[in-house]
């Protein structure tokens, strides 16, 4: 209906959208209302407090703007099943942690609906992947 | 809180660093694939201390239009503090390492609050004046940072544009306006109550309430309960919060749940339908028994190629007019019998 003019593709902690620097400026610029949007996306997120949410801004030609919100990305879901605390510790290429089965499935279902999967094995397989990608063992 | 409220002398600082790829794909499917990989990493980063956000840029978030960067290879961009700069350099080369990504980082700070109020340089006043009458403005609609002026006319609506539609500045929104203030400029047209569906910012029903101040009641529906919550807020902004008159509420035309109840749906003598044929098409024997005997419809949303098909949908209204807006097409239409009309 409207021309896209872009889209901002961030990934901020839920609830924690502030109209202010340093991500106060990534919309600013861009013509998006900060405080109608970081009101929005804190409410909409309450739930996941603290958990990093990827989220995405379609700006319209006339500045007005939607947004959707995914779930946790993978790679932050593994850390905290791994028991890794983030901001702490040095991730090392090798033996970063462990993640099993139980969690892959977990994380599977918590995402399926923003993957390209149409089973939770399917799902699992990937974020195996991801998983081995950061260096975390699967047991 | 209003961005009337955010401090106005205040200098801000802060620091980007650019991360992007050293070595990255040429074609869109490997180019789809570094921004994959990247999201993977700013997954990584945004959880770290000190980072506010990360952002990724690739060849496709960029469409037109001066406030987006174009990129030709994805990249990502962190937003921290100066005084973070140093930790959050160094946690994004860990963790680009544990992730066997090869990476250049350039950071830079920023000074200045003219992002602050950046979106604002897109919306203005807008004026409307009956048709015939050009140089006599009956009604504007006006962010609430500007001020009025002497001129200006009495009636006006105050709208800060944000989330959901209708900020006027589309062809659609402004065409019904015109149609809006065309009507207004007829003193025998007095409608009861008006029903805005697809109301969006509310901007379409408050309008009316404003050139017809003693309207018997207005509705404003919306299938998304975020516009609905944002009509509210809207009416609010312009002393209507406390309104007995202004009602907003969630209604999804598509649904077969009120027609299953004949009468639930609410029915007004002046109805606006700012939505798409893809709606107004499937709705219209609904949106019909909405509009009171007598009363009149707005059409919107529509583009100029699609007009006929939809004004086909509404065969028990007569056409009272038309407007065209750049590629859009607005209908104003009648229901036959009772008192009223224009």
């Amino acid at each position: 209906m409207k021309k896209v003019t872009g889209q901002i593709k961030l990934q901020i902690k839920a609830g924690q959208a502030n109209p202010a620097p340093p991500v106060g400026p990534a919309l600013g610029a861009k013509g998006v209302n900060i405080m109608d949007f970081c009101k929005q996306f804190n409410a909409r997120t309450q739930k996941d407090q603290g958990m990093v949410i990827p989220v995405v801004i379609t700006v319209f030609s006339d500045r007005s703007f939607t947004f959707e919100t995914k779930s946790p990305p993978a790679a932050v879901l593994l850390l905290k099943a791994a028991g890794i605390p983030k901001g702490s510790g040095e991730p090392n290429k090798t033996k970063v942690g462990k993640v099993t089965e139980d969690d892959l499935r977990k994380i599977a279902e918590t995402k399926i609906n923003d993957m390209n999967a149409y089973t939770i094995e399917q799902a699992m397989l990937s974020i195996a992947g991801t998983a081995r990608s950061m260096g975390l063992e699967v047991v | 809180m209003t961005s009337a409220e955010q401090p106005e002398t205040q200098t801000d600082t802060w620091t980007t660093v650019r991360v992007t790829l050293v070595e990255s794909a040429e074609d869109e499917a490997g180019m789809r694939l570094d921004a994959d990989r990247l999201e993977g990493l700013a997954a990584l980063i945004a959880d770290r201390e000190g980072v506010g956000g990360v952002e990724s840029r690739d060849p496709f978030t960029f469409v037109e239009g001066p406030d987006f960067v174009a990129v030709e290879r994805p990249e990502l961009v962190v937003y921290t503090t100066p005084e973070a700069r140093e930790a959050v350099l160094g946690d994004i080369t860990r963790i680009a390492s544990m992730l066997a990504m090869a990476i250049a980082v350039a950071a830079e700070d920023h000074v200045g609050d003219a992002w602050r109020d950046a979106w604002k340089r897109h919306y203005r006043t807008l004026r409307f004046a009956p048709e015939g009458a050009p140089e006599r403005p009956t009604f504007m609609t006006r962010p609430s940072w500007i001020a009025r002026e002497p001129d200006d006319p009495e009636a006006e609506l105050v709208l800060d544009p944000g989330r959901a539609f209708g900020t006027g500045l589309h062809e659609s929104t402004r065409a019904c306006l015109q149609l809006l203030v065309n009507l207004a400029a007829v003193p025998s047209w007095q409608p009861r109550r008006v029903l805005d569906l697809g109301c969006g910012s509310g901007i379409l029903g408050l309008s009316a309430l404003r050139l017809r101040p003693d309207l018997g009641g207005l509705q404003l529906t919306d299938h998304d309960p975020e516009a609905v919550d944002t009509s509210r807020e809207n009416a609010a902004l312009n002393g209507l919060g406390e309104d007995a008159r202004v009602v907003a509420q969630v209604l999804d035309l598509l649904t077969e749940d009120a027609d299953d109840a004949p009468g639930s749906d609410p029915r007004a003598d002046f109805v606006f339908a700012n939505i798409r044929p893809r709606v107004l098409i499937p709705a219209a024997a609904r949106i019909t028994r909405m509009v009171e005997p007598g009363g009149l419809l707005v059409l919107s949303g529509i583009l100029d190629e699609e007009a006929e098909r939809v004004r086909a949908a509404y065969p028990e209204l007569e056409e009272r007019g038309r407007l065209h807006d750049n590629d859009w097409t607005a209908l104003l239409l009648a229901r036959a019998g009772g008192p009223g009309g224009a």
